[in-house]
């Protein structure tokens, strides 16, 4: 991640949710130890997965107040409020454009919640969204915890759609896949962190995708500990 | 009346130049853009096994 932020002028970090809750350090901490660590990791947004759900509704509010960084979710409404239980998506100014990140949570996520929760339509849920972000943003990102079957049917139904960010199957997508019809690069980088994933964007001036280049890295023993980042676990163990 | 043709045109010419901004959007420069990306993670901090 430095590496890329040294040599890159415009990055984004992202991540496609099912992040908050799972392996010793995220259940005995509730999630805050990983907040912690994203915080200074620098991401820009995450998107709601269903595993997220599993530390209850009050400790993920908590959570996302913690974070220096929005929690997205563009779909998942508290059950008899019709209130958007998080924020649907995010305008970053990049340079002199304006890239939207709009999140989708998958549907399972209702029953991780046990009910209190009621997640919408997804695809509806974007068609919104993406008319609405349009009339700001010339960029348009959507960061999916729906599977890459759901992501390649985003690509095809809605236009206006620059990137898809996706999770929930856990694919390494490699290389990415383009969908030409649309214009909408489709990524996504497996799990447990042992992969991240590397998306080159390149639009003309009005914020259409002029060219393209991805790749999931393996994080293999190679990379050695960031030292900051091994002093902040190390305070858990 | 020659007060009034300089007015006029004047008028046409902060007209003009209105209708030409409105119709002429400022071109962007084309970006390149990096998006790292994570998903799945479950909260994972050292290598399984």
């Amino acid at each position: 991640m430095k590496e890329v932020r040294e040599t890159s002028e415009n990055v984004l970090l992202l991540d496609g949710g099912n992040t908050l809750f799972g392996d010793r350090l995220a259940q005995e901490t509730q999630g805050q130890a990983i907040v912690e660590a994203m915080n200074l990791l620098g991401y820009d947004a995450m998107v709601l997965g269903d595993m997220d759900f599993w530390l209850g509704l009050d400790v993920l509010r908590q959570r996302m107040e913690e974070a220096e960084f929005p929690i997205l979710s563009a779909n998942v409404v508290i059950q008899g409020a019709e209130q958007l239980f998080a924020t649907p998506y995010v305008i970053k100014e990049i340079g002199d454009h304006k890239a939207a990140i709009i999140g989708l949570t998958n549907q399972e996520a209702a029953d991780a919640a046990g009910g209190a929760i009621v997640v919408l339509d997804p695809l509806e849920a974007l068609k919104d969204y993406v008319a609405q972000v349009s009339e700001e943003a010339d960029v348009i990102i959507v960061l999916s915890h729906l599977g890459t079957e759901m992501d390649l049917q985003l690509a095809d139904e809605v236009q206006g759609i620059d990137l898809i960010i996706g999770g929930m199957s856990r694919d390494v997508l490699d290389p990415l896949v383009w969908i030409e019809a649309s214009g909408t690069v489709v990524a996504q980088a497996g799990y447990q962190g042992q992969w991240i994933g590397v998306v080159s964007l390149e639009t003309d001036s009005q914020g259409k995708v002029a060219g393209h280049e991805g790749q999931v890295v393996v994080l293999t023993g190679e990379f050695a500990d960031d030292p900051e980042m091994r002093a902040f676990l190390d305070q858990y163990k | 009346m020659r007060r009034i043709k300089l007015v006029v045109l004047v008028a046409l010419a902060v007209v003009g130049l209105a209708f030409w901004g409105c119709g002429s959007p400022t071109p962007k420069r084309p970006l390149e853009l990096t998006v790292l990306h994570t998903n799945d993670t479950m909260g994972f901090t050292e290598p399984c096994g």
